[in-house]
């Protein structure tokens, strides 16, 4: 991928994904990582800051004799994530009226 | 490599954490693994890069987690800590702790050998400045206790002579203040370097990244 991805810009990603549904390390990787050009070792800082500011919370479920780490997004995370998508749309706007790109307007 | 010696040598490498984020990493990257199945170690393995490059990933990411919301992160820390009745005493350890994790992020660094050197001139210079501002604070709780001392002997001379009083007064006073000038001046100085300080060190981890 050419353009950098900031560290907002991912978090928006991740709560994305789990606004859709609740999702373990591994899927939430492969998810993220169909759409955007990132490593594992990207993922897990996100995940853990996400939790720490209450955007996200963990459960444990058995899975064949071992528990998995399952993420849920929060009342708080989802209005983060509703925050970000319309800062998105209008930075997005901004710059495709400069790149000369259609705008959603 | 194989799992079991890839986690075994991250954990090793992420020593500096505290027990409890380092158990959580551990069980993260442990999980990841066997999610992705045994056939895919391998590709996981090459994926992740070396231990060592991803425990440098997530202390780096600790590093710059610290200084970018330090504030909010200090009442967020306690809660997450469970606090405890020695407050002071946790926070102390927790600014060793930081001190701890920006050396060894810092280590972990791709630096180049010059800048390795500057950085280590840095710090040295940087302790030389604390040693010299602590000493200045020292000398003025130093003159504060002796103006004091000289300030009520004065009264003692009073029967001798007024002027001789006044004049030992006066000294007493002067140095008095003088010792408090230097105590709060400097202490506010030496707070204020410090935060110059460690924000270009958390500049340079950042830029470094």
């Amino acid at each position: 991928m050419l353009f950098q991805l900031g560290s907002t810009l991912l978090d928006a990603c991740v709560l994305a994904v789990l606004s859709k549904s609740d999702a373990y390390g591994y899927t939430l990787t492969q998810q993220v990582k169909t759409v955007l050009d990132i490593s594992e070792s990207t993922l897990y800082p996100v995940l853990r800051r996400l939790q720490k500011d209450g955007a996200l919370e963990t459960y444990d479920e058995p899975y064949q004799g071992r528990n998995r780490r399952y993420y849920r997004i929060t009342d708080r995370g989802r209005a983060l994530y509703a925050n970000y998508l319309s800062e998105w749309n209008s930075y997005k706007n901004s710059v495709d009226s400069l790149l000369g790109g259609e705008s959603n307007e | 490599m194989n799992k079991e010696s890839y986690l075994d040598e991250l954990r090793k490498s992420l020593k500096v954490l505290p027990q409890v984020d380092r158990d959580e990493t551990i069980e993260f990257y442990k999980e990841y693994f066997e999610d992705a199945g045994i056939e895919n170690e391998a590709a996981v393995i090459e994926e992740l890069g070396s231990p060592k490059e991803l425990a440098k990933k997530i202390l780096v990411d600790v590093v710059d987690k610290k200084f970018s919301s330090e504030e909010q992160d200090d009442a967020a820390e306690t809660d997450f800590h469970q606090e405890g009745h020695d407050n002071k005493k946790k926070k102390e350890n927790s600014a060793l702790r930081t001190f701890l994790v920006v050396m060894a992020a810092i280590l972990a660094l791709p630096l180049s050998p010059i800048l390795f050197a500057l950085l280590i001139t840095l710090f040295a210079l940087t302790f030389a400045f604390i040693i010299v501002f602590i000493s200045i604070i020292a000398c003025g709780v130093v003159m504060f206790a002796v103006g004091l001392v000289v300030a009520i002997a004065a009264l003692f001379l009073l029967p001798v002579g007024i002027g001789k009083a006044l004049l030992m007064l006066g000294t007493g006073l002067v140095t008095l203040g003088l010792g408090i000038l230097f105590v709060i001046g400097f202490a506010k100085l030496l707070s204020l370097f410090c935060n110059g300080v460690a924000a270009l060190f958390a500049k340079i981890v950042h830029s470094k990244k």
